[in-house]
């Protein structure tokens, strides 16, 4: 009996942890700045444009672009596939608007595609992104002006955008940096937790010396709760930032294939 | 002694299906979730067919036949009715259903293809419009197909784990089908605008 109860756990286990899926190429790691160049065709003034640029752009419109130049598409993914994959797990964008688009480059194939999130479908068709690449990426990138053709198609997707959402005056991670907004969540999570304290505490019996101004503290963690319960036991668990994307400064934001793509 | 052990099984095992169960629940909401997605860019497509045959009838004696399939293939689409939202339940039902979708991506794709011999309707700027269109649906559709067969496979497993296994089929968590892969389907969306490398069949 025992036995075979052992042996249902350990299948059980088995079939949980056995979820691995086949080994593709690794989904480039998102950058840090809105643009990622790893083919080198931007000089640094301009990647600190760009980066700059959409940063005051999400403040002004919650929306992301991102950038992405890598050499060629990895050989185990056609490129539709992999740039929706690689937009979808940075997370670009907002959560409950989708409102991310990442402009793809490989220079080596001479390909390009703008990603359009869901909530931008209705902003940047796909006969819009189409015109975007053929009119304002393409000729840049004929004439050998790599980086002036992805600042054109940049800009244009901005014009495209703005107006559709509206803007925190912040971007994602300056939010995430700042308690207040963000951390309202966090906020409540302590403040039930407290109050369930002071519950436990009364029904406890011993509520009658609690509220002194001194001892309030010692009241709220007295020595048996203190070692579960102290600020070490949610920090970096379940309500630090862990939950956005891997540690990406996107939003979670989602992406159902839709834009266009190109070659020049 | 005895009785308390047994206890602690009990308790231990219903709370392992209390969350199992409303695991399985959110899943299956997913799967249906994901194929209200999949129908959606399947309409999209099926939308955007009526204007594409119009334009191109519109240019002076394009092949027939060509435009004949894709009528008739969207007519085909027409008549499987499947429930938006709720994928298929039989493997039969989605087979049907991927069927028929399939033979439309396959007369569109023949009709791009021969296209290529009529410049002055590549050149027109309608065309050129619902291509772009009809290019950027198909990727939505592989992309949805891809997020669905996910879900469903999410769920898929979840009704097979111990212990849900023990009561998924008697509370109608039934296994659902996936859409088989087509083959070359995941390989790059359906139609291939860059006809160098794409074979008229």
């Amino acid at each position: 009996m025992r036995a075979r109860l052992t042996a249902l756990l350990c299948a059980a286990v088995a079939v949980f942890t056995a979820a691995a899926p086949a080994a593709q190429t690794p989904l480039p790691a998102p950058p840090k700045d809105y643009v990622l160049d790893a083919a080198g065709v931007l000089d640094p003034s301009q990647k600190a444009l760009l980066s700059a640029e959409l940063a005051q752009f999400e403040r002004q419109t919650s929306d992301q672009i991102w950038v992405c130049v890598l050499p060629e598409v990895p050989s185990d993914y056609a490129m539709e596939d992999f740039t929706q994959r690689t937009a979808e797990a940075w997370g670009v964008g907002r959560k409950e608007k989708d409102n991310g688009i990442v402009l793809f480059v490989f220079p080596n194939s001479r390909e390009l595609r703008i990603e359009v999130g869901y909530g931008l479908e209705g902003a940047v068709p796909d006969a819009l992104a189409n015109n975007i690449i053929n009119r304002e990426i393409v000729p840049s990138f004929r004439a050998g002006d790599m980086g002036g053709g992805i600042i054109r198609g940049v800009s244009a997707l901005m014009d495209a955008t703005r107006g559709e959402y509206e803007g925190s005056g912040r971007t994602l991670a300056e939010e995430q940096a700042m308690p207040g907004e963000v951390g309202a969540s966090f906020i409540f999570w302590i403040i039930l937790i407290i109050a369930l304290m002071i519950i436990i505490q009364r029904s406890h019996g011993n509520g009658g010396t609690v509220y002194t101004p001194r001892g309030r503290r010692d009241v709220f963690f007295p020595g048996g709760y203190g070692g579960g319960f102290g600020r070490g036991g949610f920090g970096g668990g379940g309500f630090g930032g862990g939950g956005f994307g891997g540690g990406s400064m996107g939003g979670g934001g989602g992406f159902g294939g839709g834009g266009a793509s190109g070659r020049w | 002694m005895k009785f308390t052990r047994l206890l602690l099984v009990m308790v231990a095992a219903s709370m392992l299906t209390g969350c199992g169960y409303n695991r399985l629940v959110s899943l299956k909401q997913q799967t249906d979730s994901s194929w209200a997605d999949v129908e959606n860019v399947y309409q999209r497509r099926a939308d955007l067919v009526p204007n594409l045959v119009k334009t191109v009838e519109g240019a002076a004696d394009f092949e027939k036949s060509t435009l004949k399939d894709v009528i008739e293939a969207r007519q085909q689409v027409n008549n499987i009715k499947v429930d938006p939202n709720s994928p298929p339940a039989s493997p039969q039902a989605m087979e049907a259903f991927q069927q028929s979708q399939d033979a439309l991506s396959g007369a569109l794709s023949r009709l791009l293809v021969v296209v290529e011999r009529y410049p002055d309707l590549k050149a027109n700027a309608n065309f050129q419009n619902l291509q772009v269109q009809l290019e950027g649906t198909e990727n939505r559709i592989t992309v949805e197909r891809r997020k669905f067969n996910e879900t469903v496979q999410q769920y898929n497993t979840a009704t097979k784990q111990f212990p849900t296994v023990i009561y998924s089929g008697l509370l109608g968590f039934k296994e659902r089908p996936y859409f088989a892969s087509r083959p070359g389907s995941d390989q790059a969306p359906e139609v291939d605008f860059n006809f160098g490398n794409q074979q008229g069949s």
